[in-house]
């Protein structure tokens, strides 16, 4: 079902460290462009996600905007259904979300252990499908208890669910519910494509029809970066902080390329992101990122399309140059 | 000078209208926009985020956020983006929460004098942007870090005695729950003062805020007869005994009104609240009264009156009149 190449659209992800300034500017441009949706993913210590999703809300007219990453370690389902009703009413069926574990760095920090996490993901989607029904809910989640509690702020339209998957075990969990699949970035197509199979089986093995299955939506979040040499170094250097993380070891083997991700995650450990950045050779930034010529960018974004991803999320950039390719990236591949 | 009136959304309203009140209170003069958090209803921080783009300069404050639903560095995230966007005018206001609504979500809220200290001390600490190490009732730190922003003014809200005290103590503001008779007020801000003076706080370092429920209509009986209602809505709570045995002439009998809501029978309630309760502990009446309500209020020792605009956009309109009459004229009229 997902070999078969679907019609791809690419949006763009903010990751809470941009200014609110450059956010509206980067979300107004993107909207003009055709991007098909803006998704800004929590990042414990940066901007809040929903409060951001609030802001480009009012600085866009119709594109939708996706609070990422919320994470039950550290969200309640009550609160969360709260503010995605609200953000909902305010612009009707523009809000979506992802429910994801969440940096276990980050979430350590605030003391927090991921046990279960996988289910803990699963748990809280079931709880926002259940609060968005308004009814009283009675549901023991791995990280809540639901004793009764009720959304009674009607959802104007619906608010999609998706679960934020770094492998294909989540993505197989996220299947069995009504929840699409966003993967993370860093991903090589064949191994997007691994993820997209786990979550269609699942599907399909828990009696979701095969059309029904083909019509849920998948997103992934790609980095990208220009030509341009410093650009494409910038690539490097979040790609070799984003691979030091041991979950991303399938991903890696499946690329075939010769990365030596023990001396990635030595060199991560020393703060030593030069020396990261060194074992990350040129093929491996054309893998797991979108980067280079425009021609090059649209044909990696066809190559997730070609892995069952319908909607690619990049960020970008720093640079006027990276804003101006990613909006020309945009144009040519939404039309 | 005239004296400074706020606003307060319980968030029952739809966006739609919140919007439009927000923008009319800025115009009629009123100081601040506060966003009430009911479980269930419009989240706040959401609401406050939407205000900003229908307002200039007037404060903006999320309110009682509790500590047992919100861990401190989501809230500190959330504060410091919106201070991003609106600029020095927003603040926040911390609570317990109400028992029954935190136990529908799972939570007892457990040592809430203690919780709350901890909340006010640690979302400080993580605005002021070094790693946070804390080993609290409910959460721990280990080196949480805010990545960017600034803090805000922290109110706390409470009607209870020790938690009065702690905001007097720590807190930039305190804010007081609606439906008090002025007697409960000025009950409840000498508790503040105590905790200010045990906390060798200086006289006005504390702002106190209070929300007063008002009704107002042409009909001042009709404006009335709707704050009985929104009384009994209230009264169901054992929490407001002391304030209810403040009005004893009055005579009302606590118990009844929780068994009828006990028994979903809200209309039998209010066979047990005389009119006169709608004037003791709210404001409820014509435009003239309210005004005339309000001042007594003022009086009570509160700095920052904060009411509500409601009802049909007729009533919402006489309420944005008072606000203008109180505060003395329009802004940017």
């Amino acid at each position: 079902m997902s070999q078969a190449a679907r019609r791809g659209r690419i949006g763009i992800r903010f990751e809470g460290f941009e200014t609110l300034e450059e956010a509206r500017s980067i979300a107004a441009a993107a909207e003009a462009a055709g991007a098909s949706s803006v998704w800004m993913t929590q990042h414990l210590g940066g901007r809040d996600a929903l409060t951001l999703a609030g802001v480009i809300a009012g600085a866009t007219r119709s594109i939708r905007v996706v609070p990422s990453n919320l994470s039950p370690f550290i969200a309640h389902p009550t609160t969360t259904a709260m503010a995605l009703a609200t953000l909902a009413e305010g612009v009707p069926g523009r809000v979506a979300a992802s429910v994801g574990i969440g940096n276990q760095l980050d979430l350590s920090q605030s003391g927090i252990a991921t046990r279960d996490a996988e289910v803990a993901v699963c748990d809280f989607v079931a709880a926002l499908e259940r609060l968005f029904a308004r009814e009283p809910v009675h549901l023991q989640g791995v990280t809540f208890r639901l004793e009764g509690a009720k959304l009674t702020v009607a959802l104007p339209a619906p608010v999609p669910l998706f679960v934020t998957a770094l492998q294909p075990s989540l993505a197989g969990r996220a299947g069995s519910t009504g929840a699409g699949l966003q993967l993370s970035a860093g991903f090589f197509p064949g191994f997007a494509a691994r993820c997209v199979q786990a979550y269609e089986a699942a599907a399909l093995a828990a009696g979701t029809s095969a059309a029904a299955v083909a019509a849920r939506p998948r997103a992934a979040f790609a980095y990208f970066g220009t030509d341009a040499p410093e650009s494409f170094e910038g690539v490097r250097r979040k790609l070799a902080y984003l691979l030091r993380n041991k979950l991303m070891a399938e991903n890696l083997a499946l690329s075939g390329l010769a990365i030596d991700q023990a001396a990635i995650i030595d060199c991560v450990s020393r703060r030593d992101l030069d020396g990261a950045a060194r074992r990350v050779p040129d093929e491996a930034v054309e893998a797991f990122a979108v980067a280079g010529s425009l021609k090059r960018c649209g044909e990696r974004a066809e190559a997730f399309f070609a892995a069952g991803i319908d909607e690619l999320l990049i960020n970008v950039g720093s640079t006027a140059a990276e804003r101006e390719a990613a909006l020309a990236l945009i144009r040519a591949v939404n039309g | 000078m005239a004296p400074t009136l706020g606003v307060y959304f319980d968030g029952f309203s739809s966006t739609a209208e919140m919007l439009e009140v927000a923008r009319g209170a800025e115009a009629a003069g009123a100081d601040s926009l506060w966003f009430a958090q009911h479980m269930g209803f419009r989240e706040a921080m959401v609401w406050a985020t939407a205000a900003v783009s229908v307002t200039r300069d007037i404060r903006l404050v999320p309110t009682a956020i509790s500590p047992y639903l919100w861990p401190p560095l989501p809230v500190a995230m959330s504060m410091a983006t919106l201070a991003e966007y609106a600029g020095p005018r927003v603040a926040l206001a911390v609570s317990v929460g109400n028992l029954l609504n935190l136990s529908e979500s799972g939570v007892e809220a457990v040592k809430p004098v203690r919780v709350m200290r901890e909340y006010v001390r640690d979302l400080r600490a993580l605005w002021a942007g070094a790693p946070v190490q804390a080993d609290a009732e409910i959460y721990r730190l280990r080196g949480a870090k805010m990545a960017f922003g600034q803090g805000c003014p922290l109110y706390v809200a409470s009607t209870g005695p020790q938690v009065l005290r702690l905001a007097g103590e720590v807190g930039d503001g305190i804010l007081l729950s609606g439906a008090l008779t002025l007697a409960s007020c000025r009950s409840m801000l000498a508790h503040v003062d105590e905790g200010m003076a045990q906390g060798a706080r200086a006289p006005g370092s504390v702002r106190k805020a209070g929300f007063i429920l008002m009704s107002i209509a042409e009909d001042g009986a009709v404006a009335r007869a709707e704050m009985l209602r929104k009384l009994a809505f209230l009264f169901r709570s054992r929490g407001h005994a002391t304030n209810i045995a403040s009005a004893p002439d009055l005579a009302i009998d606590h118990a009844a009104i929780m068994a009828c809501y006990a028994r979903h029978d809200p209309e039998a309630a209010l066979n047990y609240l005389p009119e006169a309760a709608a004037t003791r502990f709210a404001v409820a009446g014509t435009p003239g009264e309210c005004r005339d309500q309000l001042a007594a209020y003022l009086a009570a020792g509160m700095d920052e009156p904060i009411i509500e605009v409601t009802g049909t956009q007729r009533q919402r309109h006489l309420a944005l009149e008072v606000i203008a009459d109180v505060t003395g004229g329009r802004r940017g009229a």
